[in-house]
């Protein structure tokens, strides 16, 4: 096949991807609307708790390993009747949960110490990053709700004002699908609740595989020609390693996946844990795209989808701003992944207990501690 | 900024633009060996047209740079370039050995200022020297263009037309057959035979890489069963 046939094919299947993942969020607000809101309330009651809510968002991402895929279910909720309130703290858990991906890809350097301690190091600063930044601004949100208000207040420009029906070109084009899909699942059953459990059940396959999908092929398009950034004159200066994370993440729509490449370069010593540092801090911002893409096909209260796919960057950028701007902080990251990295190598059992505590045991049981 | 990332996303990926600091390094292989030879073998001194110790360094800064770029390259973009970079990574440190051993000439002529004479083994030498220099020329053009058969001829003769000469003036010396030459003469003589065959042998190594698979790098070409 020559590569510019093959280019078409590559481009013509993530747009059909891009508009399943689409169909899928519509079909995630359709479900709760089946049931009517004051159900959908009720059922978003477990999550209603911020810090349940924020283990939530660990627990599942580091499951599925693809904060996009949170993100854009949690958008799709706020789109059935979720509160905002409700969704920001389960972004928050999102981004934490997201980086288990690389610190995985780190452990499959252990055989090689000095090799592990880098990659390690490496992948567990993007860990310490997004944790520090929840132990920051959690209570901030808790008790302000500052991300909310910050993020209604920039959709309502886009959406030129909250109580505005907010039709965007793309819902146009997903909501007939939407429509039709929704019907097909809901006509073999007679109960609301089985229905919507059925719409919920195949929207998040459908969101679940258009996303991985998605991923692959872009992958595939962004990478072919990335090795050239990976250099490291690239990574000369923090604003370019930054500019880069950004850029990449945006074009892969995977935080998980660009973060993970640099572990075994980090691992070969090519790239610092100071060069890689603001790449994935940039990392972090380009990962928000794919909610607010997600936020253009909510079939209803799209000015609270937006708002919570705005709140998603809004947490990116003020954790930035908030702990690179002071400088004792600025390094905390680096310091703790780098502390990490050393007790890891002394006693391997220690970056498996790590994953498993901090991604897995400690949110599955204040999830049930704090419901 | 933007400029900048737009330029290396146009460039020519890590690979391919590792495969060319290779054949950059080939070349002042090239020029190190000719310089080599002319310091020990046409001139009275040991005076340099060119340094070659900055050229060798030159060469080993190319070696490391390439090894980063292939394991950048394979790490970013995955396994289906693995061969063509672990081919590479091999390439280059025949070339690498190839500089080492250029620089080893250039020693011997330091040691040797004088013009080297070799008495009866001139001729023989001297095609062998032309042989080496024409392999240098052959094997950048086989690589260059994965010419399979001017490969494949590189690796035939070999053996004939540089190992087996240079083994024959080195065996004449140690076992003593030849008497006419000064002991510095002959010590210098051996070593430099040594050196040429290694030179001839790693970049037959370098041809081996378009001819076999990977796992056979190196050695003779693997005879069909059919």
């Amino acid at each position: 096949m020559n590569s510019t046939l093959r280019r078409v094919l590559v481009i013509l299947g993530v747009v059909a991807l891009l508009y399943f993942f689409l169909v899928s969020i519509g079909m995630v607000g359709a479900s709760f609307k089946l049931v009517g809101k004051s159900l959908a309330q009720e059922i978003f009651g477990f999550a209603s708790q911020p810090l349940t809510g924020l283990f939530i968002g660990i627990f599942a991402t580091s499951l599925v390993q693809s904060s996009s895929t949170t993100t854009s279910i949690v958008v799709g909720l706020v789109a059935g009747g979720m509160s905002v309130e409700t969704a920001i703290p389960i972004i928050m858990g999102a981004n934490i949960g997201t980086s288990v991906t690389n610190t995985l890809v780190s452990v499959g350097h252990i055989g090689r110490t000095n090799e592990f301690k880098r990659a390690f190091a490496a992948s567990t600063v993007h860990d310490f990053f997004n944790l520090i930044a929840v132990l920051l601004l959690f209570p901030l949100q808790y008790f302000t709700n500052f991300l909310g208000k910050i993020s209604q207040f920039i959709a309502g420009i886009f959406t030129s004002g909250a109580d505005i029906h907010f039709t965007s070109p793309v819902k146009v084009v997903v909501k007939p699908m939407v429509g039709m899909l929704v019907k097909l699942l809901s006509s073999p059953f007679d109960s609301k609740g089985v229905q919507a459990i059925a719409v919920l059940v195949v929207a998040g396959i459908i969101l679940f595989l258009a996303l991985k999908y998605m991923t692959v092929l872009l992958r595939g398009v962004v990478m072919q020609n990335a090795s050239g950034f990976f250099e490291r004159t690239v990574f000369r200066t923090p604003h370019l390693a930054f500019a880069m994370g950004v850029f990449l993440t945006a074009a892969v729509q995977s935080s998980s996946i660009t973060t993970s490449v640099v572990v075994p370069l980090a691992g070969a010593g090519i790239l610092t844990l100071g060069q890689i540092y603001p790449y994935t801090l940039g990392a972090n911002i380009g990962t928000t795209i794919t909610a607010i893409l997600a936020a253009l096909a909510a079939p209803e209260n799209a000015f609270a989808a937006l708002s919570v796919a705005l709140a998603h960057l809004n947490f990116n950028v003020c954790g930035i701003i908030v702990i690179t701007a002071i400088p004792p902080i600025r390094t905390v990251p680096m310091k703790l992944a780098e502390f990490m990295a050393n007790q890891a190598v002394v006693r391997k059992w220690v970056p498996f207990a790590y994953i498993v505590v901090v991604f897995f045991l400690v949110p599955l049981i204040l999830i049930y501690v704090t419901r | 900024m933007w400029r900048e990332l737009i330029n290396i996303w146009k460039s020519h990926n890590l690979l391919e633009q590792a495969w060319n600091e290779s054949f950059e390094m080939l070349e002042i292989d090239r020029r190190m060996y000719l310089e080599a030879v002319r310091v020990l073998r046409e001139a009275d001194d040991a005076a340099l047209n060119e340094d070659i110790r900055q050229l060798d360094k030159k060469v080993n800064k190319y070696e490391r740079d390439v090894r980063r770029k292939v394991m950048t390259h394979c790490a970013v973009e995955g396994a289906h370039d693995l061969t063509s970079g672990m081919i590479l990574i091999s390439l280059v440190i025949d070339i690498e050995r190839v500089g080492d051993y250029c620089k080893n000439i250039l020693d011997l002529a330091q040691m040797h200022p004088k013009t080297l004479k070799v008495s009866h083994y001139d001729k023989a030498l001297t095609l062998i020297e032309n042989e080496v220099k024409e392999r240098f020329n052959r094997t950048i053009e086989a690589l260059k263009n994965q010419d399979v058969e001017a490969a494949r001829s590189l690796m035939r003769t070999y053996k004939q037309e540089v190992g087996r000469e240079c083994d024959k003036i080195v065996e004449d010396l140690v076992s003593g057959t030849c008497v006419d030459l000064s002991s510095a003469d002959a010590t210098t003589l051996a070593l430099y035979a040594r050196y040429l065959k290694r030179i001839s042998a790693h970049l037959n190594n370098m041809a081996t890489s378009v001819v076999n698979p990977f796992h056979r790098l190196g050695f003779k070409e693997k005879e069909s069963k059919n």
